[in-house]
């Protein structure tokens, strides 16, 4: 069994109270209409006062004096984890303001409970009360899936005083570092004797602790709660290596380990060490990477824990059955373990658990019909994360959610469950009943269910599936960033990007990109590198740390995007030694594996040497071949301008007009542009200009550029004012954009004098913009 | 462990916290009533004239060290101490008080120890402050006096009665106040004797006072701990009084494992002005010429002439003396200081230090070898040289050999010691008083030359056929003061007891242990070499068993005995090693075929300038191995430095631990597999039907 220091206090003071609680079927919310409000029902007896003593710490509580009760707590006892009377008569006058400012930790008025019993105090029965009135608040609040949603506390403290207040033993516990990031779950398994079950409780502190952060700055986006635990574990590692919470960081370092060989080790290790998480994690890496064989030692890792009928680790053994890994597969062994795994923990849990690794393994997972049959028939019966498991495996196989499905995810929906009232809400879209479905999908995403949040902030971000409004989608991206969405978070680091002259929005656009990047998202940490590159106040980067997370994307990831935004910087020498020769050579790299965006670059770079040229119109031309529209733009504008050293006007206009013929609205404003702006009198066609900028402009009054041609081809047909007008608008928007050079802004005042004056702009070619 | 056993003489100089009630006498006052129980009585009288009686304060100041916190508080200390006019005379006033509840039984209980042969002891006060009023609590009824026979575990009868008084009816606030005199000294003394008192305490001190008052023309010497203030001197008529004072003085925190010589509390020793010459002639009248030895001893004597050199003489009588006569002092009056003649010694077979050393020193006489008794301190070292010199700085006697090659110090009151003179163990005496004509002052107590104190142990593994079971052979050499710890527990105890205590050192390690061979001792007295072999089937050596892996754990008990930590860590005291120290520690694990050890080989080397470690591991042919040897460079580790030193050992002990993962051969490790999941699966499916079974009833 896992060591931990507390818990090895006496035990079994509320054995009776934890019981009640303790109960893991939710209450049937009952039936009739389909929609969500009758969810609510289930949090209606709720202890208001404690539902208002949680509200009012989290929104207003002192981090600091709000763990120093913890810390006050720990020094009532001794160090074997027996309360210290004397320590308890000493600090009877701390513990009295302690309870005042921290009303709801469990861990806290335990402890207080305890001393008052050792020194006799007679605030004995009132701070047991106080405890217990907490005990059923943390049980009656949990949402209710079953135990996906971990019951919320301040410190580990309030999770062992409720694991001791239940009298039961304790048979692990582990925290799980991989299933929710907004939270750091517990699991802890208990043994209940007096009905032959195995309990498994989750608590999570972490998201209070962020939440009692709210000054922080760094707060506000999901990385601070990686570090937060991050540094919980390190510290733990160092103190007391042999807890959940330094195993924990055992199990980070192992998964930092270079080579798959050196993780499966390293697990190996923390497993013997005595932690089920590693064997658990061990069998998933074996699993997952077949080709490391390594199947067999998994099992070996996991055996101890089965031997003992810990029901997690007979499931994984039937798993391990299942899929023949380590082992001969033998359905009937796996059935077996299941129906022991079934037996401890009763409602099929274990079929349940088996059930939801099996949804890992995607939509073809072979161990799901070892298991359909049972939780079919559970499912009938009202067990509703089994019927939650069937309606997913059904949609997993291409099935809609119709008929009994349906029914019984309302069913679940209804009860509480954010996984059906997510499925539900789907199912209503889907079904053309987008505000039906829109209520329960915010039901879901209200209890933190992170598919939901994720769901609504990109459908009301985009318009795809809800009418858009990017206000609400926000919040929900957000939460659901907090969740663990990386591409909610890079969605809205971009989303922030766009202002990058405001400081508060380039912070955002750096909180979130940073999130994101910190787990590994590409998109992210490339729009990151981006930021940086503006070398605006306020980042922890600039363009010298744009090129290096270039480079390591490059070199690590094999990015191209990055290969080509750091030979840009080459290139320009910005943040980096100029080296053309290294930039030619990255980009060479990719064009020669028809990257089309790395030809483009390339022959961009080519241009630049005038005895290059050919090369990279030659290049430009093997990036157009393949019909590439962005390419073939850019070979008309080279052919336009000359780019390659000679001219080919007449070919630049049939292609831009087989582009426009697209609606390519780059193309067709070039050629516009081609069309408004140029010398010879045979090529010169304001109305056709006009004429393609309105087929193209769909509404876009704020395309600036698209302005700027509007206002030459106005000029072409002689109506100077409404040149001057356009032009006028294009300046201002012009204006408000940092990238534009101050150079190409006194070309654009410069078009707008003449234009003011009753001239045309003409273009020399070779002096363009 | 060895002990020091003879203990003698002072009681004054070194006064420690245990006996801190014991107290000077003075003339008896008029009011004097005398109080007997059976053969001995003490008195209870107004002090005299000459005390001072201290006020002890109406609140302890809040600026003052223990206002908050303290499980106990000192009122008053106050120690005055008579040396003028012939006095010997001892007045000693503490008030103190419990704030602990737990404390009260002790604050209620004192132990006052005198010697009636030669001392008096009155009782002045004994009284209780509760609420801000004083209550006389001092029945004499309830007094009562006892021959202290604690001493008869060390083998002494010293003569010592305790005085114990146990007060009733005490309370939390109750300040308890005993103002105690003891009256005489020693006669053997020839008052050359010194008085001294701590000024902290384990527990807060708000008021300290030592007042010692000398004859007018005296000219005292002093040793004062540097924190103390000097003394106020004034002159009466009647005496010379030197006062030293100190107020509000903090708790002092032991630290373990201090060196002997290190002095934890501050003090003050004063004496007389007198050279350490002074006090060898004072010694030297205690030891005068032996008279003739009896017949038997003298044919022993003859017979170690014949030995071929004066090392091996000096070697066997050596062990004679400490082997044949046994050790027991009877320190009563002038046997405190006095030895007895060797003759009688010898005859009756016993004798305490200076009996064994004065005996040893007339046998090597008589074989022509210059000796001479010395006189130490084993339980203050080289500290004592700061003192003012003094007779009872002394505790201890041993044998200063002044050989042609060199000189050897000898302890006779040991036992089980063997090997060369030149290689014996003795203790840090740090300096020695030599009970000799040319003594002018103390001289250096170094260790004997060849002196070793060495352990190499080696623990190997044989798994078994089956790599189940294991058979575990090891092999313990002892050389040096090493072997003289082996051998002195091994004929302590007896083989069985030593072999049944091993064992169970090994059963705590691996759980099912069998003694597969009886303990093997060889023991080779002339080099001090001691070597015990056992042997041990374990049925479960293995910490991990996964079907593919074994895990052994090992921990090198030898090298981590020798870097355990001390139980304080925060320290502002030196450390104390033992030194010199040679430790090796080898395992082997003996691989069956097929079997492929998971670590690697290693070196590594942790060096401190106190002591040095060094690891190594690795395979050599069929066998695994790690080998790793400890030696300590230095006696002790400044306070400066101790907290890098205990860094080091921290690294070394966590190099001791080791756990080795060896790879079973696959189809082993599937077999192994495959039988603990059938033998799951077969008792899961068991116990489903007997679930079914019992839901259908």
């Amino acid at each position: 069994m896992t060591e931990h220091g507390c818990w090895n206090r006496r035990r079994g003071l509320l054995g009776w109270l934890c019981l009640a609680c303790m109960s893991m079927s939710p209450a049937f919310a009952g039936e009739g209409a389909d929609g969500p409000d009758s969810a609510v029902a289930a949090t209606a007896s709720l202890d208001s006062g404690i539902a208002q003593d949680w509200k009012s710490l989290l929104e207003r509580g002192d981090y600091n004096a709000i763990y120093a009760t913890y810390a006050l707590a720990s020094e009532l006892e001794t160090e074997q984890g027996e309360v210290d009377a004397e320590q308890c008569r000493r600090h009877a006058a701390d513990i009295e303001k302690a309870l005042l400012v921290n009303r709801v930790g469990m861990g806290l008025w335990y402890a207080a409970h305890e001393c008052a019993v050792a020194t006799q105090d007679p605030s004995a029965t009132a701070r047991l009360e106080r405890f217990e009135a907490l005990l059923r608040y943390a049980f009656a609040a949990r949402v209710r899936d079953d135990g996906a949603t971990p019951i919320r506390v301040l410190a580990e403290r309030d999770a062992d005083a409720v694991v001791m207040a239940s009298g039961q033993e304790l048979l692990y516990a582990y925290y799980d570092r991989f299933s929710n990031p907004r939270n750091f779950n517990l699991y802890m398994g208990l043994w209940d004797a007096e009905t032959n079950r195995e309990r498994i409780l989750v608590f999570d502190f972490l998201d209070s602790n962020v939440q009692l952060r709210r000054d922080l700055g760094a707060a506000r986006f999901p990385n601070f709660r990686r570090q937060l635990v991050k540094s919980f574990v390190e510290d733990a590692a160092k103190t007391a290596p042999h807890t959940p919470a330094g195993y924990a960081d055992a199990i980070n370092q192992a998964i930092a380990q270079p080579t798959i060989e050196q993780r499966r080790e390293a697990l190996t290790q923390t497993a013997a060490d005595g932690n089920l998480e590693a064997a658990m994690s061990l069998v998933g890496l074996c699993l997952h990477v077949p080709e490391q064989h390594c199947g067999g030692e998994a099992i070996d890792s996991l055996l101890p824990y089965a031997e003992r009928h810990y029901a997690p680790a007979l499931v994984l053994l039937a798993v391990a059955y299942s899929q023949a890994s380590g082992t001969a597969r033998d359905d009937k062994a796996a059935r077996a373990l299941l129906d022991a795994a079934d037996e401890r923990l009763g409602e099929r849990r274990g079929r349940i658990m088996f059930a939801a690794l099996s949804t890992l393994q995607g939509k073809t997972s072979p161990m799901w019909p070892l298991v359909r049959k049972e939780l079919q028939k559970a499912a009938d019966g009202e067990n509703f994360p089994a019927a939650i498991l069937v309606a997913t495996a059904d949609i997993s196989a291409g099935k809609p959610l119709l008929d009994d499905n349906l029914k019984r995810v309302l069913a679940a929906a209804k009860a509480g469950y954010p996984a059906a009232q997510f499925l539900y809400g789907l199912a209503m879209v889907d079904h053309g009943r987008a505000e039906a479905g829109a209520a329960w999908l915010e039901h879901a995403a209200d209890a933190d269910f992170t598919p939901a949040q994720s769901w609504l902030g990109k459908a009301l971000y985009t318009g795809k599936g809800m009418p858009a409004d990017v206000d609400r989608a926000l919040p929900w991206l957000a939460r659901a960033g907090h969740g663990g969405d990386a591409a909610a978070m890079t969605l809205l680091g971009r989303y922030h990007s766009r202002d990058a002259d405001s400081a508060t929005s380039r912070e955002l656009a750096q909180g979130w990109l940073q999130s994101a990047a910190a787990l590994g998202n590409l998109d992210a940490t490339l729009a990151l590198a981006e930021l940086y590159e503006s070398g605006a106040d306020g980042l922890d980067g600039d363009a010298k740390r744009a090129a290096s997370i270039y480079r390591d994307l490059a070199e690590q990831r094999d990015s191209a995007v990055a290969r080509r935004r750091w030979a840009r910087l080459l290139r320009s020498g910005k943040g980096v030694e100029r080296d053309p020769v290294k930039a030619e050579s990255l980009l060479l790299g990719d064009a020669q594996k028809n990257d089309i965006a790395s030809q483009m670059a390339l022959a961009s770079l080519l241009f630049a040497n005038p005895l290059r040229r050919g090369e990279g119109l030659a290049w430009l031309e093997k990036a157009s071949a393949g019909g590439d529209a962005g390419a073939r733009g850019e070979l008309a504008f080279a052919l336009w301008y000359g780019q390659s050293g000679r001219a080919d006007p007449a070919r630049a206009i049939q292609l831009w007009q087989q582009l426009a013929r697209e609606n390519n609205v780059d193309a067709s404003n070039n050629y516009a542009w081609a069309l408004c702006t140029g010398t010879d009198s045979s090529v010169s066609d304001g109305i056709s200009g006009i004429m393609l900028l309105q087929a193209i402009s769909d509404g876009r009054s704020g395309w600036a550029g698209a302005l700027d041609t509007l206002a030459a081809c106005h000029a072409t047909t002689g109506d100077f004012s409404a040149a001057a007008l356009a032009q006028q608008r294009a300046a201002e928007l012009f204006a408000r954009m940092p990238r534009a050079s101050a150079r190409f802004k006194d070309r654009v005042a410069h078009r707008l004098s003449l234009y003011t004056s009753g001239q045309r702009y003409i273009e020399v070619i070779g002096g363009g913009d | 462990m060895h002990f020091l056993r003879c203990r003698a003489i002072a009681r004054g100089a070194l006064m420690s916290l245990a006996v801190v009630l014991l107290l000077t006498a003075f003339h008896p006052q008029a009011l004097a009533e005398t109080y007997r129980r059976g053969e001995f009585a003490f008195e209870v009288a107004a002090a005299p004239a000459w005390v001072r009686v201290s006020d002890v304060a109406t609140k302890w100041d809040p600026s003052a060290p223990g206002a908050q916190g303290s499980s106990w508080r000192n009122w008053l200390l106050d120690s005055q101490f008579a040396r003028f006019g012939g006095r010997r005379w001892r007045y000693f006033d503490r008030a103190s008080e419990a704030i602990s509840p737990e404390l009260l039984s002790e604050a209620g209980k004192f132990e006052v120890e005198f010697n009636p042969e030669f001392q008096r002891l009155i009782i002045h006060e004994l009284a209780v402050r509760r609420d801000g009023h004083w209550l006389d609590r001092l029945n004499p009824e309830h007094v009562t006096l006892a021959r202290r026979e604690s001493e008869f575990e060390r083998d002494m009868s010293t003569g010592s009665v305790s005085a114990m008084i146990v007060l009733d009816d005490l309370r939390l606030g109750d300040v308890v106040r005993a103002r105690f005199s003891i009256d005489g000294e020693n006669p053997i003394m020839a008052g050359l004797d010194s008085d001294g008192s701590p000024f902290a305490w384990n527990s807060p001190l708000l008021q300290r006072q030592m007042r010692v008052l000398f004859d007018p023309a005296a000219k005292p010497a002093e040793f004062r701990a540097a924190p103390i203030a000097p003394a106020s001197v004034t002159k009466t008529p009647e005496y010379l009084e030197w006062r030293y004072a100190a107020h509000f003085v903090a708790a002092i925190n032991d630290e373990d494992n201090a060196p002997i010589w290190y002095r934890t509390h501050p003090q003050v020793v004063v004496s007389e002005k007198r050279s350490w010459g002074d006090v060898a002639r004072w010694a030297r009248s205690l030891y005068p010429p032996p008279a003739p030895l009896p017949d038997d001893l003298l044919q022993r004597i003859e017979q170690w002439r014949q030995l071929p050199d004066v090392e091996k003489r000096v070697a066997a009588a050596l062990r004679t003396v400490q082997e044949e006569v046994r050790y027991f002092g009877i320190e009563i009056g002038d046997n405190t200081h006095r030895p007895a003649e060797p003759a009688a010694v010898w005859t009756q077979r016993h004798g305490d230090c200076k009996d064994k050393s004065r005996l040893l020193v007339a046998i090597l006489a008589a074989m022509d070898i210059e000796a001479y008794p010395a006189m130490v301190n084993a339980n203050r070292g080289k500290a004592i040289a700061e003192l003012p010199p003094s007779a009872d700085a002394f505790d201890h006697v041993i044998v200063q050999v002044r050989a042609k090659s060199g000189i050897w110090w000898l302890d006779p009151t040991r036992t089980q010691q063997r090997g060369r003179a030149a290689a014996q163990e003795t203790s840090d005496f740090g300096v020695a008083l030599p009970v000799a004509a040319d003594t002018t002052g103390l001289v250096a107590v170094a260790r004997n030359p060849d002196f070793t104190d060495r352990t190499s142990v080696s623990e190997r593994f044989e798994p078994d056929a089956d790599g189940a079971t294991a058979t575990l052979s090891v092999r313990s050499e002892y050389v040096g003061a090493a072997a003289n710890r082996a051998r002195y527990d091994l004929q302590r105890n007896g083989n069985d007891e030593v072999s049944r205590h091993y064992a169970d050192f090994y059963r705590r390690r691996y759980s099912e242990v069998d003694v597969a061979a009886a303990l093997q001792v060889e023991d080779e007295a002339e080099r001090n070499r001691l070597v015990v072999t056992e042997r041990y089937r374990l049925a479960k050596p293995w910490t991990l068993n996964t079907g593919s892996e074994r895990a052994l754990d090992l921990t090198a008990d030898t090298i981590a005995n020798s870097v355990a930590l001390p139980a304080t860590l925060d320290r502002h005291m030196p450390l104390a090693l033992a030194f010199p120290a040679e430790n090796t520690h080898r395992f082997e694990l003996k691989m069956p075929a097929g079997w492929r050890w998971k670590g690697e080989s290693t070196k590594r080397e942790l060096v401190d300038p106190a002591a040095a470690y060094t690891y190594r591991a690795g395979v050599d042919g069929d066998v695994v191995f790690s080998e790793e040897s400890y030696a300590a460079r230095q006696a002790s580790v400044g306070a400066d430095r101790v907290a890098e030193h205990l860094r080091w050992r921290r690294e070394v002990r966590e190099q001791t631990f080791q756990r080795w993962i060896v790879a079973l051969p696959s189809a082993v490790a599937d077999q192994a597999r495959k039988t603990r999941l059938n033998d799951l699966v077969r008792g899961v499916m068991d116990g489903n039907k007997a679930n079914k079974d019992k839901k259908h009833d």
